[in-house]
């Protein structure tokens, strides 16, 4: 037998939906315990279970109540030992590439060009970067030369 | 009578029958949430009490200007996540709804009983359009409808802005309406 399709409203579905969840299987039985006072009452199984589990955790005190103090480590805790290891670690790094820092030569051949060389010359200097001579010295005449 | 504020303050300080009481006012909505993202079973339960467990060891973070009810049923939604991925495959959730006549069911206003299997069908119904939905999807419907929380305090469990929930809800009740009509036509 095919079924009908349903359709309605947001607010119709959203009802449906509320007693649904109103609805769904949740299988909680209950369990007898003794309460504080002595008197026994019937509490869910879960609850049970769970404060069981809870004392487990506080006897191993893995609880963190506000406040309180985290214990007190022996100097060389692994926190702190690990922060050494880190350190040092570290300062060997830096040394490392100190002293295997390449030249500017070693450099420019990983990239397959020759290094830049800037070198200074005297100005004048034939063949050299500077002014040339000629535009640099303006020619004199003297008042003895004859032509 | 004790407040949940109080309640939760007292566990915070080591009170074992203060969180009991807690487990007690709450448990029946984590378990729908967890069963919404695990299906019916006793995974959904163990994921609630590892969730309980949890918001045990972390209560000093809880915020007691907030509502405790979404901080808890967010821890919840989250460990039966993990508990669904720690099965490492895509199992198809099934929600099975409380036998017809007992538990809540029998305590429904509704008389006659013609009208009482009608409403029981369409619950059964719409229980299985919604194990079809996707994973966010049907833990968002589980937190607003099946955990009744209000949209602001889903939007809190979530972590999301509010007009986020509104569109998540929306896209989830349109899928919804779709599943249903799909399911009777040819």
């Amino acid at each position: 037998m095919r079924r009908r399709s349903i359709e309605m409203p947001d607010e119709r579905l959203e009802a449906v939906l509320r007693d649904v969840g109103a609805h769904l299987a949740l299988d909680v039985p209950a369990t007898a315990t003794a309460t504080a006072t002595g008197t026994a009452t019937e509490r869910p199984a879960m609850v049970t279970t769970v404060l069981a589990r809870i004392a487990e955790l506080d006897n191993h005190d893995v609880r963190d109540p506000a406040g309180s103090r985290p214990p007190r480590r022996r100097f060389g805790g692994e926190r702190r030992r690990s922060l050494v290891l880190v350190g040092a670690g570290a300062v060997v790094v830096v040394a490392l590439v100190l002293a295997i820092t390449p030249t500017r030569d070693a450099v420019a051949g990983w990239f397959g060009i020759g290094a830049v060389r800037i070198t200074t010359t005297d100005p004048g200097t034939p063949g050299g970067a500077g002014p040339r001579a000629e535009a640099s010295t303006p020619p004199t005449l003297s008042p003895e030369s004859s032509p | 009578m004790d407040t949940e504020e109080d309640l939760v303050l007292r566990s915070r300080s080591g009170d074992h029958l203060a969180f009991a009481r807690l487990i007690e006012m709450h448990q029946a909505a984590a378990v729908r949430v967890a069963t919404a993202v695990l299906g019916s079973g006793t995974e959904a339960d163990d994921a609630v009490q590892d969730a309980f467990i949890k918001s045990y060891t972390r209560l000093t973070q809880f915020d007691s200007q907030r509502s405790f009810r979404p901080w808890l049923l967010a821890i919840v939604a989250n460990e039966a996540r993990n508990h669904r991925r720690a099965a490492g495959r895509r199992v198809a959730v099934t929600l099975r709804l409380a036998a017809h006549g007992d538990g809540a069911a029998a305590r429904s206003p509704v008389g006659d009983p013609a009208q009482a299997y009608d409403a029981h069908e369409l619950r059964c119904r719409v229980a299985a359009a919604v194990s079809k939905l996707s994973d966010r999807d049907r833990e968002i419907v589980a937190l607003r409808y099946f955990a009744e929380l209000s949209e602001a305090e889903t939007a809190e469990a979530l972590g999301c802005a509010l007009g986020t929930v509104k569109s998540r809800l929306s896209r989830a009740r349109r899928r919804l309406q779709a599943c249903l009509v799909e399911e009777g036509e040819p």
